[in-house]
């Protein structure tokens, strides 16, 4: 609720301006600093984030656990005696809540002012000396441990002057400025395993970019060891680098380049292009874009046979695992936690859980990269992504509309770089031999005749030339034929129980698929139903009774319960026993009925549900295999068209075409929503693609009704096409089955 | 008379909850009129709206985008994205969001709204949520009211010239917010009388310029 600044009326109404005034009690210190901050290495990390705000570009870190001391130099602007006074030693004072740019146009990263504290979390004491150009050094000592006592005022604790100071600046710069920190007895120990957060931690906190030419962290944990820099090295090694940028309208411009064949080559560019929003994201084609400009870049790395120059395949395993994963950086800063690989949110694109679920390998339209495969980041920015929010109940940003439509768009990179990368592979190497694929019942019945013949031959030749013959010979191998039938009758029973198996399964996961898509609906006509009877009782239940109110209410909670018991009653037809036997299906009778059911569903989102249908298609098959195929189609066309925004619309085509033997039954279902993307039409028929997203911008689709599809389809020797744009502006997909007419 | 709008792509949904207002307000011998509209073709077309209808509160469904209505364009803004608007244009008017939609983020941060109430949440405490609902309304309302009185007394005093500064940067404040919510005859009157006023004063003082300049 918002709040109005009402003042409070003291008294008679006038407020006498007295002498109190609020203290600061000096353990209030080690509240901010000490008792505030996480732990040791996020102390450390913000101390470091400080010398970026400072524009330094070179840090030099020592943990030295056995010297028990910590030094932090940079080369940025530094301070002189008043910055010390006015600015380090002031609590709470930070140029960079006004500010917000560095000199060098870097988007400082604190604004609270309490940075600095967290060297008390670091260690007792503290020595800082800072030169800024041109003008006197500056030094002074604090003891955290002088704050730790009870009723002293802030202010009377002394912060002590070093003489002569001469602050060490880093070696590998030439600037003649900048500010060192050393901290001593420290806190506490420094293990490997602390060490190593800390290094992750540091490799993560500016992006890999500038990382490389801006700003260098060199750290040093050993006494008079060398300094390694934090820096991604691996990059180069990427197999297939994806650059794209959203302009203001969306427009998605890209670009993928591969790693050259020899070290010391450049890479080279494959595939680039222009995407519209609406084509990239068809799922928010009906908001306007308003997300702002973006830019995403996504590093592809194989994690095995592959040979890179520089380095081994086990140091790339432990850099793909340090880093592995989509980050996101605003003005150039880390946005926790998406990206951290032990972060519940790390992998927010949902990238594991998509591999774990289908592991296929690459020469597979279906291949999906796992999350650590992927070094990515996404770069956007405060002012130029405004709706992009930082969440106040917990890390990371709000989960509303604008973060569906960015978290779909940049999903929508993944799903473009593997796609290529499925595309180069088979290139390269050939697709995977497709299964051959036989009619089990028809061969069955081909062996059965083959052997029926045999026998009977057998049976010509004992009854001729019996003498010739060796009667017993003839005898067994009449008896062996005769049980080698009876088992490949049986193994054709179970081959046509298999497949009412598989008829029964995809039935019911279409039921399922349905049940989520048109859930929503159904809540709602709950909802209704339950507020309609509320207020039809209310209207009843007193003095002057409200007839007509009441009755209408009556007949709208009616009509809320109908369409209720309509989707609960389509949902039980569809498993019906009946349904799972091989019969001649009257495949007109069954669409029609099928459309008829379904309409109020469409009708209740304004979706125009019309039919062309041809009459007296009669085909032998499972009828529950039609109606999956149906419902299947009709689901992602009700997606689809309620994604318009103006007439919403699907209509349904059953027809014969095709002459003598080639004839075939076509059934098609178009719709008036935004289309399929040319860059996903080789993916829709794969099991657990899907382009749908829920609220939140996580995947929803189940991305198996169009496998469904084409599973029955290929079942019925059948084929099936997409069109990206059909009849009604939006998508089309056809089924065509060999069709025999009026088969019994 | 005070005013609730309750806007609903669902016009059975709309008119059920409006009817269920209507009742409660009835039994607390309230003469309010309650209206029901569908989601209107622009997200910045509510506060011309709200003013020509004399809405003293709003009452909103999140998901607006679910039936095409009588315009045949989908709503593609939510509900909690009129009341952001509504909040900077009519920051007193009360805003309450009706909804089944559970667990979203954005509705929960929604600083704009005075209330989200779930839909079961309604139904089972109507009583409850219309008596809030009228507090909201008269207190907005007895804001409006009192704002226009004091506009009518300042004007009173800018036409009898007797308004100092302070009068007449309150009176413009008050204008400036009014002008928003009230579209009455009041100020259409007003804001004539004051153009004429201050035409007349300005043909006044050329007489007076003339006249001294014949006087040198």
């Amino acid at each position: 609720m918002r709040k109005t600044a009402t003042p409070i009326v003291v008294g008679g109404g006038s407020v006498v301006t007295g002498k109190r005034a609020f203290k600061v009690d000096a353990r209030a210190l080690l509240s901010l600093g000490r008792e505030s901050i996480k732990d040791h290495t996020t102390a450390l990390v913000e101390l470091i984030k400080n010398a970026y705000d400072a524009d330094a570009d070179h840090v030099e870190v020592d943990v030295i656990d056995e010297d028990d001391l910590i030094r932090i130099a940079d080369d940025g602007e530094g301070m002189n005696s008043e910055d010390i006074n006015s600015k380090w030693l002031r609590i709470g004072f930070s140029e960079k809540r006004t500010r917000r740019v560095s000199h060098k146009g870097r988007r400082e990263t604190g604004e609270k002012g309490i940075g600095r504290l967290s060297a008390d979390r670091l260690g007792a004491q503290l020595r800082l000396q800072s030169q800024k150009l041109d003008e006197p050094a500056v030094g002074v000592f604090v003891n955290w441990n002088e704050f730790d006592v009870e009723g002293k005022e802030i202010g009377a604790v002394p912060v002590a002057e070093i003489p002569s100071p001469r602050p060490n600046l880093p070696a590998k710069s030439a600037r003649k400025k900048g500010t060192e920190i050393i901290i001593g007895q420290l806190r506490q120990e420094w293990t490997a395993s602390d060490i190593k957060t800390l290094e992750t931690e540091l490799s993560t906190l500016v992006p890999p970019d500038v990382a490389k030419t801006d700003f260098a962290i060199w750290l040093r944990t050993e006494r008079g060891g060398e300094y390694r820099r934090i820096s991604s090295s691996f990059e180069e090694g990427a197999e297939l680098e994806f650059r794209g940028s959203f302009d203001s309208k969306g427009q998605l411009m890209y670009e993928i380049s591969e790693r050259p064949a020899a070290a010391g080559q450049k890479r080279r560019t494959i595939k680039h292009g222009k995407i519209p929003w609406a084509q990239h994201v068809p799922t928010q084609s009906d908001k306007p874009y308003s997300l702002g400009r973006f830019s995403v870049v996504l590093s592809f790395f194989l994690r095995q046979g592959v040979s890179l120059a520089g380095f081994s395949l086990g140091q790339l395993k432990e850099y793909l695992d340090t880093y592995g994963g989509v980050r996101i950086y605003r003005d150039n800063v880390r946005v926790k936690p998406y990206g951290d690989p032990n972060h519940s949110e790390g992998d927010w694109l949902g990238l594991s859980e998509r591999r774990v679920k289908n592991p296929a390998g690459a020469g597979r339209k279906d291949y999906r990269i796992a999350a650590n495969q992927l070094v990515g980041a996404v770069y956007i920015g405060r002012d130029l992504n405004p709706a992009l929010a930082d969440s106040a109940a917990r890390e990371g940003l709000v989960h509303g509309d604008a973060y569906s439509a960015f978290h779909a768009a940049v999903f929508g990179c993944v799903v473009l770089l593997e796609t290529t990368y499925h595309q180069r592979f088979v290139e390269k190497k050939g697709p995977d031999a497709p299964e051959s694929k036989i009619d089990l019942p028809v061969v069955v019945g081909e062996i059965k005749t083959e052997i029926a013949e045999v026998t009977k031959n057998l049976a010509k030749v004992d009854t001729e030339d019996m003498r010739v013959a060796s009667t017993r010979l003839l005898t067994e191998s009449v008896a062996k034929l005769e049980a080698v039938a009876k088992k490949v009758a049986i193994a054709g029973r179970e081959i046509h129980e298999l497949a009412n198996q598989a008829t029964v399964y995809r039935g019911l996961a279409t039921v399922g698929i349905a049940a989520a898509v048109f859930g929503h609906e159904t809540e709602s006509a709950l909802a209704q139903a339950k507020l309609s009877t509320g207020l039809a009782f209310a209207a009843i239940d007193r003095e002057v009774p409200k007839i007509p109110l009441s009755k209408n209410e009556l007949i709208k909670a009616r009509d809320a319960v109908e369409r209720v018991q309509v989707w609960g009653q389509f949902a039980l037809a569809r498993v019906k026993k009946d349904k799972r036997r091989r019969t001649r299906v009257d495949v007109s009778e069954l669409v029609s009925r099928l459309v008829e059911d379904m309409a109020p569903l469409f009708e209740a989102s304004t979706i125009v549900l019309n039919r062309r249908i041809q009459r007296d298609i009669l085909i032998r098959g499972f009828a529950m295999d039609f109606e999956a195929l149906l419902v299947n189609l009709l689901t992602n066309a009700y997606h689809a068209a309620k994604l318009a925004k103006r007439n919403r619309q699907v209509l349904v085509s059953l027809n014969v075409g095709g002459k003598g033997d080639s004839r075939s039954l076509r059934l098609s279902v178009a719709d008036s929503g935004p289309g399929i993307t040319r860059e996903h039409l080789s993916q829709i028929w794969t099991p657990l693609f899907s382009t749908r997203v829920d609220d939140r911008g996580r995947p929803s689709g189940t991305g198996l009704g169009l496998t469904i599809v084409r599973s029955i389809a290929d079942d019925m020797q059948g084929a099936v096409i997409a069109l990206p744009k059909g009849d009604l502006g939006g998508a089309t997909v056809e089924v065509s089955v060999p069709y025999k007419g009026g088969e019994s | 008379m005070s005013v609730i709008a309750v806007v609903d792509d669902r016009k059975n949904m709309r008119e059920s909850v409006a009817g269920l207002i209507e009742l409660e307000l009835e039994d607390m011998n309230l003469q309010w009129k309650v209206i029901a509209d569908e989601p209107l073709a622009s997200i910045d077309a509510y506060s011309a709206w709200i003013a020509d209808n004399d809405i003293s509160l709003l009452v909103l469904d999140e998901k607006l985008g679910d039936e095409i209505g009588a315009s045949g364009v989908a709503t593609t803004y939510t509900g909690h994205e009129v009341a952001a608007v509504l909040r900077e244009q009519l920051p007193e008017l009360p805003q309450l969001i009706i909804t089944s939609v559970k667990n979203s983020d954005e509705l929960e941060g929604a600083a704009e709204l005075d209330a989200i109430v779930q839909r079961d949440e309604f139904n089972k405490h109507s009583r409850v949520h219309v008596e809030r609902m009228v507090r909201l309304a008269t207190r907005f309302v007895d804001r409006n009211e009192a704002e226009l009185a004091e506009l009518t007394s300042l004007s009173q005093k800018v036409v009898d010239q007797t308004a100092n500064a302070d009068d007449i940067a309150r009176l413009n404040a008050i204008r400036e917010k009014v002008q928003m919510t009230v579209k009455g005859e009041e100020i259409v009157v007003l804001r004539q009388v004051l153009t004429e006023a201050e035409a007349v004063r300005d043909r006044l003082q050329r007489v007076l310029e003339l006249l001294k300049a014949k006087a040198q």
